[in-house]
């Protein structure tokens, strides 16, 4: 009984949740990098940086070149589209997570989101709520529980996923499974449709990614640091639905 | 008689006090009109170099050569590259030698041109809008603006700047929510971590750049 109240289902949830991450960050190693001011523990590091090698290799193999050919063999309006659509059949998704997070203005956001782009827009083909001023939240379960006070964990990089946290690893398991679109998918057998949405999504996500990865790849010395600082700021910023940047402080040096 | 007593000590305080509040109240806004002067102006700095970069980018008249030559020129005009490199070193800063500081800080600028440059070459008609600035820190403003292609999503770039007596200059430069200066950083930090704790490790990699 006590469990049909919300307050009380969340809280079970960060215990569950939150007992393998203490546990976890208990068996850390003494010679952990950290980064206070990013707030990043790293105590497998070693494994990190073989995974992300891996990762590596087959990205450079396969997926950036299904990347590079996507973006070669496709007018830019057919790859807006494209995104536009994959990025409405996740709104379910983000509307619960706002839910979760009790941001009432960003439920209200997502939902007219949903609702203008799905039946105007053609199906989420166009995104016209965006042109009308609704823009776009990323949100995901991962950030839901940061909002809820669970802190990130050590980082993760994840086979063929890329950087993680133990947090954030987890909201993504979550949105998955809880996703209302694959629950019904899977319910009426169209399993395809669902695995589908998920190539074509890896492949539209990565050549989104193109600049950033090739930037970053050339113009960093250890690739591995430059990621793990990249995506902990960047996740920093989501969490935080970062109108306006809140950048790091530069002191003022006097002594040159 | 005691109520009175206390009362009447209380007046000095009072008026003080009252003195106090509009000091404070007026320096307040006296400063705050300064900030927002500070942001106009950093705002209107920012802008003008967009406009200024994208007329000589989208200029057919200028080579490919040409047209870097005038994007270095304005990057070591407008960046201030020796507090950012100065940042990026962080902690490792006081652990150089002054002949180390200035080898780190020769390379750093050539480094910073190449990668900014690089970032800036690939220019393809986007468009770019400056949103907003507000203040942050002492003398800094953070001016958001948005790097708007002809189709797609646009691109969220703040760009963090500092009033030096006057005079603008860009110290970090932030893209969707991730610092140019943070990331070098941890990149610049690991690296000497890894060589062993030697600023000399990142300096054999800056060389070899």
């Amino acid at each position: 009984m006590i469990f049909e109240n919300t307050i009380a289902r969340a809280a079970l949830l960060v215990m569950l949740l939150g007992a393998p991450l203490v546990i976890i960050t208990a068996c850390a190693n003494e010679n952990t990098y950290t980064d206070p001011e990013l707030g990043i523990s790293d105590p497998y590091e070693n494994i990190n940086r073989t995974t992300l090698d891996v990762n590596e290799a087959v990205d450079k193999a396969v997926l950036e070149p299904i990347a590079r050919g996507y973006r070669k063999a496709t007018p830019k309006a057919v790859r807006t589209v494209t995104s536009n659509f994959l990025r409405n059949l996740n709104s379910p998704v983000e509307i619960g997570n706002q839910m979760l997070q009790g941001d009432i203005e960003g439920v209200g956001n997502a939902t007219a989101r949903m609702v203008i782009n799905t039946l105007a827009g053609f199906g989420g083909i166009l995104d016209l709520a965006e042109q009308g001023g609704i823009e776009h939240e990323p949100e995901d379960f991962g950030q839901t529980l940061a909002t809820w006070g669970v802190g990130n964990g050590p980082y993760l990089m994840l086979p063929l996923f890329g950087p993680s946290t133990v947090r954030d690893a987890t909201g993504k398991m979550v949105d998955s499974y809880a996703d209302p679109l694959r629950i019904y998918l899977f319910n009426i057998d169209e399993e395809h449709l669902h695995y589908t949405r998920v190539g074509v999504s890896v492949i539209s996500r990565r050549e989104e990614l193109i600049d950033v990865i090739s930037d970053l790849r050339k113009n960093s010395f250890d690739y591995y640091a430059a990621v793990r600082s990249a995506y902990y700021q960047h996740r920093q910023a989501l969490i935080q639905d970062q109108a306006e940047g809140e950048a790091a402080e530069i002191p003022e040096y006097d002594d040159f | 008689m005691k109520v009175r007593m206390m009362y009447k000590h209380l007046l000095i305080p009072q008026r003080f006090l009252v003195a106090l509040t509009v000091l404070v109240v007026s320096f307040a806004v006296f400063s705050s009109a300064v900030r927002a002067a500070d942001n106009a102006g950093a705002q209107r700095f920012i802008d003008d170099m967009g406009r200024e970069a994208i007329s000589f980018l989208a200029d057919d008249n200028l080579s490919q050569a040409q047209k870097e030559a005038k994007f270095r020129q304005m990057l070591r005009n407008k960046f201030d590259i020796d507090t950012i490199g100065r940042f990026v070193l962080g902690r490792n800063w006081k652990a150089a030698t002054p002949a180390q500081q200035k080898e780190y800080l020769r390379l750093f600028e050539n480094l910073i041109v190449e990668v900014y440059s690089a970032r800036f070459k690939d220019y393809n008609g986007e468009d770019f809008t400056v949103a907003s600035a507000k203040d942050t820190g002492k003398n800094d403003s953070v001016v958001s603006s948005y790097i708007v292609p002809a189709s797609g999503s646009k691109v969220k770039v703040d760009w963090r700047v500092r009033n030096k007596n006057g005079q603008f200059k860009i110290i970090d430069v932030i893209i969707e929510g991730v610092s140019m200066s943070l990331t070098q950083r941890s990149d610049f930090s690991s690296v000497i971590q890894r060589g062993g704790g030697k600023v000399e490790a990142l300096l054999v990699s800056l060389r070899s750049k």
